[in-house]
């Protein structure tokens, strides 16, 4: 069994791997084991596949977030801000 | 030349906005916002005027972002231990050499491609984040402080690569079962 899993990986490997993967964190062995290892197990197949799935959202929700930059803070937060910023001047 | 009176009025959203894209919480957005001015008033003294004053107070900021994500995920925070060991959490069978348990073994999605392009989708998506341990959640947002390293972001934080690797490991495990559970089987 340990022989074979050095070729082939564990599901827990292929799986960190596969995370690994998206993030471009993968060494050219590691790579090769995990695309073995995705061709004889069905599981870790879907997972990498849905977990890109996962990955593209995340990074799209991220993505989204950081380019609407439309959040503002109202006027009467930012006078009391000022007014705070200005009382620690005084001092 | 720094110029505090003009602070509020010029970078209050700027940084709003910035610190909101990194923690993605509205109030602790604002919160970290308001220290940043604070800290930037207490510390005027060590400004010495080769950044602009919107890089500078943004620096500021950043590092008031990366106490926040220590806090959250460094040595001494709370689920430090929740995160592995529990066998009730795992994925995998250590006694047939770490396949799936059978119950966690992923399921074929139909359709998938299609169906999350709706506001239901990232309803349920957003409910599933909300379910995982929040330091989890905060190592999906690491990656966004900065176009930095892994291993630097990871040495800042408190935290060591291979902790971030397994935090994201389970982090996707979770997420991808529970969407499975509550949108493409439910």
């Amino acid at each position: 069994m340990a022989f074979i899993h050095k070729i082939l990986l564990t599901c827990k490997d292929a799986t960190m791997l596969t995370c690994k993967k998206q993030e471009n964190a993968i060494s050219f062995k590691e790579n090769i084991q995990l695309k073995i290892h995705l061709l004889v197990c069905k599981f870790c197949a879907m997972f990498y596949k849905q977990s890109n799935l996962l990955h593209q959202h995340l990074t799209k929700m991220h993505n989204e977030n950081n380019e609407s930059n439309t959040l503002q803070l109202d006027e009467t937060k930012k006078a009391a801000l000022q007014l705070q910023l200005d009382a620690e001047l005084e001092k | 030349m720094l110029n505090p009176k003009n602070w509020v009025t010029l970078f209050a959203d700027y940084l709003l906005n910035y610190a909101f894209f990194r923690v993605r919480d509205r109030a602790l957005a604002e919160d970290l916002m308001q220290e940043t001015f604070i800290s930037a008033l207490k510390s005027q003294h060590t400004y010495n005027g080769t950044a602009n004053e919107k890089t500078w107070l943004t620096a500021i900021l950043k590092n008031k972002i990366i106490d926040y994500y220590r806090s959250k995920l460094g040595k001494n925070s709370k689920l430090t231990d929740s995160i592995d060991g529990n066998t009730n959490n795992d994925f995998f069978n250590a006694e047939t050499s770490f396949h799936w348990f059978e119950k966690r073994q992923p399921q074929d999605w139909n359709n998938s491609d299609k169906a999350i392009e709706t506001d239901e989708f990232n309803n349920t998506f957003n409910d599933c984040m909300k379910k995982m341990p929040e330091k989890l959640t905060v190592v999906f947002s690491l990656k966004y402080i900065d176009d930095e390293a892994t291993e630097t972001i990871c040495k800042e934080v408190g935290i060591t690569t291979s902790n971030y690797w397994v935090m994201i490991h389970r982090a996707k495990l979770q997420l991808r079962e529970c969407l499975e559970k509550n949108w493409f089987k439910a």
